[in-house]
């Protein structure tokens, strides 16, 4: 029998009673498991294998199935003031999904589940806001996920971004930003949206993001994350603020 | 072997929730033994298209359009309960406890499901705020994540028009304390209430 900690990124009812889950779990990747009994039985199952809730898992094989068997779960970690606000919760949707997308199946990607993890926490904590959150999220997830967008300098002719606050354009197929000389793009992203991206967390404690660098910053990345993956995720209309 | 409309019958009862091939089949032979009240479920069955929605609250009526709650005049009109689905309306009836009126979302907010404030009875919730003179909200969602995302999302929608409250969450009646989970006891400790009350 294994043990894991895990995230529950989706639910799917599953005949009368049972449950299906993907998990994204710290040991073991993505995985799908069924907990039997699910909708009857709330004693193995504890806050009835709630979204937005850290887990232990206790797994068990089945026989010619790739569908583990969920015997147990308890809590690790719960987010009382994440689940308080509206934002906060859309937006750790998000970040499950997201991570959900990347996340390889029954593969251990210990960074991305990390990642995950400590933005729950940051999003459980008064001090930061849900939207300044939201762009380093999506950045981090596709730097760790192998798919970094080149936003610092021109993926053309290289030269650095300049500090002066003049936008640049977009390129999804190239994966980076494109400077006025090398093409012909509607102006994006600038120096200022930047560094919501790249910033420590401690620099973004009690700070607040105006709503045209986010959308910027959100339109952009989203953008290229379809574009990348081919991949709709259902709880980004969740994140227009 | 079974005539089609037999075999029919075995099929469309097996979509019924919790009822299986064997059960459905169960079903049928009793039903074919038992003439008169297989005639009773199919009038009824005929008859559901005379079941509508109540224009207020969304609860199930007949075709006039305005449930018995709706229409009962000593019902205060200024309290509004909300409720998911119909089942929770008909929970809180049962106990008698609420003398005011309902309206029924038909659903939870839920991001990871992707069901979005907008696929909701929230827009018929906002009219009536907006054009009847509502005094109270009662927020009586399910204890879910789902709903303490819609809880939430109409208490940041609605706190500055109107009074704004939820039912208790907490140990079960009956409920040993020690049994129960952690989030339920962080819940029941951070919404106490005095004795005095
Ligand atoms: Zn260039
Ligand atoms: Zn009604």
């Amino acid at each position: 029998m294994d043990k894991v900690d895990a995230y529950i990124s989706k639910k799917v009812q599953y005949g009368e009673s049972d449950l299906i889950l993907h998990l994204i779990t710290k040991e073991m990747g993505k995985i799908s498991a069924i907990a039997r009994g699910a909708r009857r039985s709330k004693k193995r199952f504890e806050a009835g294998l709630s979204n937005y809730i850290l887990y232990s898992c206790s797994l068990g094989h089945q026989n010619r199935s790739n569908l583990f068997l969920l015997k147990e779960t308890s809590i690790v970690k719960s987010f009382q003031f994440l689940l308080n606000s509206y934002r906060r919760i859309s937006t750790a949707a998000y970040a499950t999904e997201l991570t959900a997308l990347f996340m390889p199946e029954n593969q251990e990607e210990p960074l991305l589940f990390e990642f995950l993890n400590h933005n729950y926490h940051l999003l459980d904590n008064p001090d930061f806001s849900p939207a300044v959150l939201v762009p380093r999220i999506m950045y981090k997830i596709l730097e760790l996920a192998g798919f970094p967008p080149q936003l610092d300098r021109c993926i053309h002719c290289n030269s650095l971004m300049p500090d002066t606050g003049a936008r640049w354009g977009f390129d999804n197929n190239q994966g980076g930003v494109v400077c006025p000389d090398c093409g012909d793009l509607k102006p994006i992203v600038g120096i200022n949206e930047l560094k919501w991206l790249v910033a420590e967390v401690d620099e973004l404690k009690n700070r607040r993001i105006n709503r045209r660098e986010y959308n910027n910053i959100y339109n952009l990345l989203s953008s290229f994350i379809r574009y990348t993956t081919r991949q709709w995720l259902v709880s980004e209309k969740f994140l227009i603020f | 072997m079974l005539p089609p409309a037999f075999d029919n019958l075995i099929k469309s009862l097996s979509r019924l929730p919790g009822i299986g091939r064997k059960t459905a089949r169960r079903l049928a032979f009793f039903l074919i033994d038992s003439p008169e009240l297989g005639k009773d479920i199919a009038s009824g069955l005929i008859d559901l298209p005379l079941v509508n929605n109540c224009r207020i609250c969304g609860f199930y009526c007949s075709v006039d359009s305005v449930c018995s709650i709706c229409s009962n005049p000593s019902r205060n009109s200024e309290i509004l309960c909300i409720v998911t689905k119909p089942q929770d309306m008909m929970a809180i009836e049962s106990s008698g406890s609420f003398k005011g009126r309902y309206h029924i979302l038909f659903g939870n907010i839920s991001p990871l499901d992707g069901i979005t404030p907008e696929d909701i009875k929230l827009e018929e919730l906002e009219k009536k705020i907006a054009e009847d003179n509502i005094q109270e909200l009662i927020l009586a969602l399910d204890s879910t994540v789902d709903g303490e995302t819609t809880s939430q999302y109409i208490f940041e929608l609605f706190k500055d028009s109107v009074k704004i409250s939820r039912i208790a969450a907490g140990i079960p009646f009956g409920g040993e304390l020690e049994y129960t989970d952690k989030i339920t006891i962080t819940r029941a400790l951070s919404r106490r209430t005095s004795l005095d009350d």
